[in-house]
C-alpha cells in the first residue's frame, strides 16, 4: 500500500505528464515526411500552414541543414538566394539573422530524422522534448516551492502546456520553449541549492551553463534570465555584522561562473571570426533581401553603399525604447490580434494569484515576479510586440510558464475551492480551444494593421477558417489521418481528451488526495 | 569549508561620524552641488533657454524693471506672477537676463529647498533618516528634475511651495491642532497658488482635507468652521488677488482663461483640428497623464509606486500616510481634470497618433508627480528588510542607467529641443545680431517671432503687446516710434501692417525691407 501511495504521489504524476505530452505533441507537431534541402520555396513548404510558413523556423532549419551538410555555420549561397528574407550578409558569406543556439541543439535530431526520411520533423522534435521537461519542472516547482497538493500541481503544466498559445511554439523551431526550460530548470536548481541540497557545485554549474546557453539561443535571454542569476548570487553572497567587524562571505561555488564566461567567450570568438567584431551579433548584419533589392553587390557604387548601410545600421538594442511601452503592453495583454487575455483568459486567475501572494512574499515569489516582470517589461519596450506574423503573444511564453504557477496557487488558496475550480475549468475550456486551434492550423497570423491591408483575419478567427477548410500543419494528421478524419473531428477528439484530463485533475483527483 | 569570508573591522571614527551626521546639512550641500553642476552643464550646452516659455518667463521679469513701460503691469494676466517676481532682482542685471541664469538661480534654489523639505516630510512620517535620505536621492537624481531646475521655468517654484505647504500641513495634523503650522501651510499654499494654477488645486484640496481631518477628530462645527476659514482666508487670498488683478489691470477677472493668450484658447485651436485626444474622454485623459508621469519620473520607479499603493491599502498603513499621499497626488487629479476639460494638452510619443503634426508637448507637467514617487520609495525603503532595501537601491540605479543609455529619454529636454515647446532659432535672429544697432523694435513677442535675448536687442528698445500705447499707436502710425519692424506671417504685427495692399503701401512709405525670408520680414525706417 505504501509502495502504491509512493508511486501515486511521486512517480505517477511525472509519467502522466510525459505520456500526455508525448501524445499531444506528437499529434500536433508541424511538418511533413521528407528531408527538405535548401529549396524550401520550390518545395512549397513556406506556404501558410506548412512547416516553414515563417522565417524563424525556416532559417533555423537552414542553419541546421547547412551544419549537417557542409559542416559550416554559414548558409550556402544557393540556399541564401532561394530563402533570402531573414538572411544576413557579411563579407561574401550568408548567415541567419537569429542566434545559432537552437540550430545547434537541433542538429543531432536532424541527423536522426534524416535517417528515417523525416529530417524536418526530427529537427522540430527537439522543441517538444524541452517543453515536456519544462512541464515536469513546473510540476516540481508547484509541489516543492509552492507546497501545492498533487492535483493542483498538475494544473500549472496543464495550463502552460495546453491552455496557452505556447503550445503553438512547442511544435515548431522557435526559441521560446527552450528559453522557458532553461529559466524554470535554473530556478529550481537555485531553489535546491538554497535548501542546502547536496551537489551544490553541480547545481551552481548548471545554472551558469544554462545562462550561457540561453544567451546563445536568444540574445534577450541575457535579461530574461537575470532574476534567476540574481537569485543564485544572493544565495552565494552574504554580509553579516559580527561584533566589531563586517563579514563578507561568498561560497566557493561562485567560481562555477567560469562556465558562463566560457560560453560568452565562445560566442565572442564566433562573432569576431564571423562578423568582424565580438560585439556584433547576427541580428546586426545587413539583410540580404535589401542587398538583392538594391543590387548592392553588382557595382562599385553598390558596394560602397553597402558599406555605409552596414556602418549605419542600428544595433538591436536601439529597438528597445520606453516610447513603445504603452502600445506594446496593450498589444501583448489585451489587443484583438495578440492579447494574452483574449487568447488565454485562464491567466486572469494567475493575476489573482499574484495579488493574493503579495502579502506573503518569500524570496522565491519575488524572483518569480521578477521573471514575469522582466519578460513583460522587455517586450513592452520592443518595437514589434506582435512578433511579426504569429499566433498569440509569443514573446510572453516564458512569463506564461511562471503565471501558470500562480494560477495553480490561486485555485488552492481558499479552503473550499470548488467555485475556484469551476471558474478555472470554464476558463480552460476556452483557452484550450484557442490553443488547439492555433497549433493544429497555422502560426502565420498577421498583426491587425497588416491584416486590414490584406483583407484577411488577424487572430484565431483566421485559424477557425483554416480548421474548417481542413488546412492543418500537423505532421501526424496530414500523414496518417487526413483521408479518414476531417480536421474538425481531429480537433474534437483532442479537445475532448483534454477536457477529460482537465476534469480529472480539477474534480476527481482532489477527492482521492483529500488527506494531503 | 565551502565559504570564503573577508572581515572588515569597523572603524570607530567612521562609525562616530556616521551616527552624528547631520543629514539636513548634507542634503543642502549635496543638492546645491548637484544643482550647480546641472546649471553649469546645461549652460555650456546652451540649453537653459531651449524652452520657448523659458525666455518668455524671464522676459516678463525683465520688463517689470527694464522696458519702455516698466512696472508691475508687465506681469500680465495669463501666467501667475510669483516666479517672475522672484526673478526680478536678478534679471535687473543684463548678463543674468541674457544668459537665463537669473531664472536658473531661482529654480536652483527652489530645487535645493524642495530636496530639503522632501527629506523632512519623509523623515516626519518614517522617523528614519536613511529612508528619508533615499527619498531625497530618488528626487535629486532624476534627470528631468535636474534639467528643469536649470531653466527659468516655473515648475520648480511650484514644487517647492507645494512641498512646503504639504510639510507644514502634516505638521499641523501631527501637532493636534497647532494653529501656527496651519497658518504656515496656508502661507505656502498662497505662494503655490501664485506660482502655477496647479497650486489652486492644492489649496482647495488642503481645505477639503482639513475638514476631513477635523471631522475624524470629532471636532465641533464651530471649530471646523474656524479652522477652515483661518486656512482659506490666507490660502485662497492668492486666487482672489489674481482675479482682482486681472479685473483691475486687464478689465476681465478671468482674463487668464478667456483671453486669446490663454492656454484655453490655444486648446480650442487644437480641438478644431481634432488634435485634442483627451478632451472629454476620461480614460484617455487618465492615460495621458499616467504615461507622462511614468516617463518623466522613471518607468520602473513609477510602476513600483503603483504596486506600493496596493500594498499600503492592503496592509492598512497608518492614516497619516494617506493624508500625505493624497496631498502629493493632487497634481495627478489636477492634470487629469484639466486634460479632460480641454484646459491643457499633452502630446507624448507613446500615445499621440502619428498623424498629429506634433507628438511632444508639455510633458514637463509630469514632473509634479516626482515628490509622490520619491516619498513612496522612501517609505518603502523604511518598511523593507535588508534585501528589500538593496532591491530598491538597485532598482533606482538601474532606472538611472536606463536614462543614461538612452532607453529612457530625458523628455523635458527633448520637448525643449525638438518638441513643440522648443524655441525656434530663425535665421532672422542671426541677421539681427549682426545688423541691429539701435532704435525701437516693434514685434509681436507673443508669437515669438525672434528671440529678444538671442538677437541682442535691449529690452527697453522693444515695443510689444505689453507696452501700450506704443504698441497700439504703431499699428496706426508705425513710423511714430519704431525704427525696426519685425513681422512673422500671420502674427499680430503682420495682420495690422502687412495684411492688405493699403497697409503695405503705408509701411513702404516710411520703411525699407532689409530682410526677407519665407516667414519673417524685417523693415528698417528710411533715413535711420
Amino acid at each position: 500500500m505504501n509502495l502504491f501511495k509512493h508511486f501515486s504521489f511521486t512517480i505517477l504524476p511525472y509519467l502522466c505528464i510525459i505520456l500526455i505530452g508525448l501524445i499531444l505533441y506528437t499529434a500536433t507537431i508541424k511538418g511533413a515526411v521528407g528531408n527538405p534541402n535548401g529549396q524550401i520555396h520550390q518545395l512549397g513548404l513556406d506556404q501558410s500552414g506548412k512547416a516553414f510558413e515563417l522565417s524563424p523556423e525556416r532559417d533555423r532549419y537552414l542553419l541546421t541543414y547547412a551544419m549537417a551538410t557542409t559542416g559550416t555555420t554559414s548558409i550556402p549561397k544557393a540556399v541564401a538566394d532561394a530563402n533570402y528574407s531573414d538572411i544576413g550578409y557579411y563579407e561574401g558569406k550568408f548567415y541567419i539573422l537569429f542566434a545559432p543556439g537552437i540550430s545547434v541543439l537541433a542538429l543531432p535530431f536532424y541527423l536522426i530524422g534524416a535517417h528515417f526520411n523525416v529530417a524536418q520533423v526530427g529537427t522540430f522534435a527537439v522543441i517538444p522534448l524541452f517543453t515536456i521537461l519544462s512541464l515536469l519542472f513546473l510540476y516540481k516547482i508547484s509541489r516543492k516551492v509552492f507546497k501545492l497538493p498533487v492535483w493542483s500541481s498538475l494544473i500549472a503544466p496543464l495550463i502552460f502546456g495546453f491552455s496557452s498559445t505556447s503550445w503553438s511554439y512547442a511544435t515548431t523551431l522557435y526559441q521560446h520553449q527552450v528559453t522557458t526550460f532553461l529559466i524554470v530548470s535554473s530556478f529550481y536548481a537555485v531553489y535546491l541549492y538554497r535548501q542546502k541540497y547536496k551537489n551544490g557545485w553541480l547545481l551552481s554549474s548548471y545554472v551558469w551553463l544554462a545562462f550561457g546557453v540561453a544567451c546563445s539561443i536568444d540574445y534577450p535571454n541575457l535579461l530574461l534570465m537575470g532574476p534567476v542569476v540574481i537569485y543564485l548570487l544572493i544565495s552565494q553572497f552574504s554580509i553579516k555584522k559580527v561584533r566589531n567587524s563586517l563579514s563578507f562571505s561568498f561560497q566557493k561555488t561562485l567560481f562555477t561562473v567560469i562556465f558562463f564566461l566560457a560560453i560568452v567567450l565562445v560566442n565572442a570568438w564566433y562573432n569576431q571570426t564571423h562578423f568582424g567584431s565580438w560585439k556584433r551579433v547576427s541580428g546586426d548584419l545587413v539583410n540580404y533581401k535589401t542587398i538583392l533589392e538594391q543590387h548592392l553587390l553588382t557595382s562599385k557604387k553598390g558596394t560602397a553603399k553597402l558599406a555605409t548601410i552596414a556602418k549605419n545600421k542600428s544595433d538591436t538594442v536601439s529597438f528597445f525604447s520606453e516610447d513603445n511601452i504603452p502600445f506594446s503592453f496593450y498589444t501583448l495583454t489585451t489587443s484583438l490580434d495578440r492579447g494574452l487575455l483574449l487568447y488565454s483568459p485562464i491567466f486572469v486567475i494567475a493575476f489573482l494569484g499574484i495579488l493574493a501572494m503579495l502579502s506573503d512574499l518569500s524570496t522565491e515569489t519575488i524572483i518569480l515576479f521578477g521573471l514575469i516582470g522582466i519578460d513583460v517589461f522587455l517586450y513592452s519596450s520592443w518595437g514589434d510586440p506582435w512578433g511579426g506574423w504569429a499566433f498569440g503573444p509569443r514573446y510572453l511564453i516564458p512569463a506564461m510558464a511562471i503565471l501558470s504557477l500562480f494560477a495553480a496557487k490561486w485555485v488552492t488558496l481558499a479552503k473550499h475551492n470548488l467555485i475556484r475550480r469551476i471558474i478555472t475549468f470554464i476558463l480552460m475550456t476556452y483557452s484550450i480551444a484557442i490553443a488547439l486551434l492555433g497549433v493544429l492550423t497555422s502560426n502565420a497570423i498577421p498583426p491587425k494593421v497588416e491584416a486590414d491591408y490584406l483583407h484577411t483575419g488577424y487572430n484565431f478567427l483566421q485559424n477557425e477558417k483554416y480548421l474548417f477548410h481542413n488546412q492543418s500543419s500537423s505532421f501526424f494528421y496530414n500523414t496518417f489521418l487526413h483521408q479518414s478524419v476531417t480536421l474538425p473531428m481531429y480537433f474534437a477528439y483532442i479537445y475532448i481528451g483534454l477536457l477529460v484530463i482537465t476534469v480529472t485533475v480539477l474534480f476527481v483527483l482532489p477527492i482521492f488526495t483529500k488527506h494531503e | 569549508m565551502n565559504n570564503i569570508t573577508i572581515s572588515l573591522p569597523k572603524i570607530p571614527f567612521v562609525e562616530n561620524v556616521l551616527t552624528k551626521l547631520e543629514f539636513e546639512k548634507i542634503i543642502v550641500i549635496l543638492s546645491s552641488l548637484i544643482s550647480l553642476a546641472s546649471i553649469i552643464y546645461y549652460t555650456l550646452q546652451n540649453e537653459i533657454l531651449s524652452y520657448g516659455d523659458a525666455e518668455s518667463h524671464i522676459n516678463i521679469a525683465k520688463r517689470v524693471v527694464d522696458s519702455l513701460t516698466p512696472g508691475f503691469a508687465q506681469l500680465g494676466g495669463v501666467w501667475l506672477p510669483l516666479p517672475h517676481l522672484l526673478m526680478v532682482p536678478l534679471v535687473w542685471f543684463d548678463p543674468l537676463w541674457r544668459s537665463g541664469l537669473g531664472g536658473s538661480i531661482i529654480s536652483g534654489i527652489a530645487f535645493v529647498v524642495s530636496c530639503l523639505f522632501l527629506y523632512k516630510l519623509t523623515l516626519f512620517i518614517t522617523k528614519n533618516k536613511n529612508a528619508s535620505f533615499f527619498a531625497f536621492l530618488v528626487f535629486a537624481t532624476n534627470p528631468n528634475i535636474l534639467y528643469m531646475q536649470s531653466t527659468p521655468m516655473s515648475e520648480l517654484v511650484l514644487l517647492v511651495f507645494f512641498l512646503l505647504s504639504t510639510y507644514y500641513f502634516m505638521k499641523y495634523i501631527q501637532s493636534k491642532d497647532s494653529v501656527f503650522y496651519l497658518v504656515i501651510a496656508a502661507f505656502f499654499g498662497f505662494c503655490a497658488a501664485l506660482s502655477r494654477y496647479d497650486g489652486w488645486s492644492l489649496v482647495l484640496f488642503e481645505a477639503f482635507l482639513l475638514i476631513v481631518y477635523l471631522i475624524s477628530k470629532k471636532a465641533s462645527f464651530s471649530k471646523i468652521q474656524g479652522r477652515v476659514i483661518m486656512f482659506s482666508t490666507l490660502a485662497f487670498f492668492a486666487i482672489a488677488l489674481w482675479l482682482g488683478w486681472c479685473y483691475l489691470i486687464l478689465g476681465n477677472a478671468f482674463y487668464f482663461s478667456t483671453s486669446i493668450y490663454s492656454a484655453s484658447s490655444q486648446q480650442h485651436n487644437w480641438l478644431g483640428r481634432g488634435e485634442l485626444p483627451a478632451y472629454h474622454n476620461i480614460f484617455v485623459s487618465f492615460l495621458y497623464y499616467f504615461v507622462t508621469s511614468m516617463e518623466i519620473t522613471g518607468v520602473l520607479l513609477f510602476l513600483t509606486t503603483v504596486i506600493a499603493i496596493f500594498l499600503f491599502i492592503r496592509n492598512k498603513e497608518k492614516r497619516i500616510l494617506f493624508y500625505v499621499l493624497s496631498l502629493l497626488f493632487v497634481p495627478f487629479l489636477f492634470n487629469w481634470a484639466t486634460l479632460f476639460l480641454g484646459e491643457s494638452v499633452i502630446f507624448i510619443q507613446s500615445l499621440t497618433p502619428i498623424s498629429f503634426e506634433w507628438r511632444l508637448f508639455n510633458v514637463r507637467y509630469g514632473l509634479m508627480m516626482m515628490p509622490y514617487v520619491a516619498f513612496i520609495l522612501g517609505y518603502l525603503y523604511f518598511k523593507a528588510n535588508a534585501k528589500g532595501k538593496a532591491f530598491l537601491v538597485g532598482l533606482t540605479i538601474f532606472q538611472l542607467a536606463l536614462f543614461f543609455v538612452g532607453y529612457q529619454k530625458v523628455l523635458t529636454l527633448s520637448d525643449a529641443t525638438v518638441g513643440l515647446s522648443a524655441s525656434r532659432n530663425p535665421d532672422a535672429q542671426l541677421w539681427l545680431t549682426k545688423h541691429y544697432t539701435k532704435g525701437l523694435v516693434l514685434l509681436d513677442d507673443y508669437a515669438r517671432t525672434v528671440s529678444i535675448i538671442k538677437s541682442g536687442i535691449p529690452m527697453q528698445e522693444v515695443i510689444n503687446v505689453g507696452t501700450k500705447p506704443y504698441y497700439t499707436d504703431s499699428f496706426i502710425t508705425p513710423e511714430k516710434y519704431a525704427t525696426w519692424i519685425i513681422l512673422q506671417r500671420n502674427d499680430d504685427v503682420w495682420n495690422h501692417l502687412y495684411e492688405t495692399q493699403q497697409e503695405q503701401n503705408l509701411l513702404y512709405t516710411y520703411f525699407n525691407k532689409v530682410y526677407t525670408s519665407k516667414e519673417i520680414l524685417i523693415f528698417k525706417r528710411i533715413g535711420s
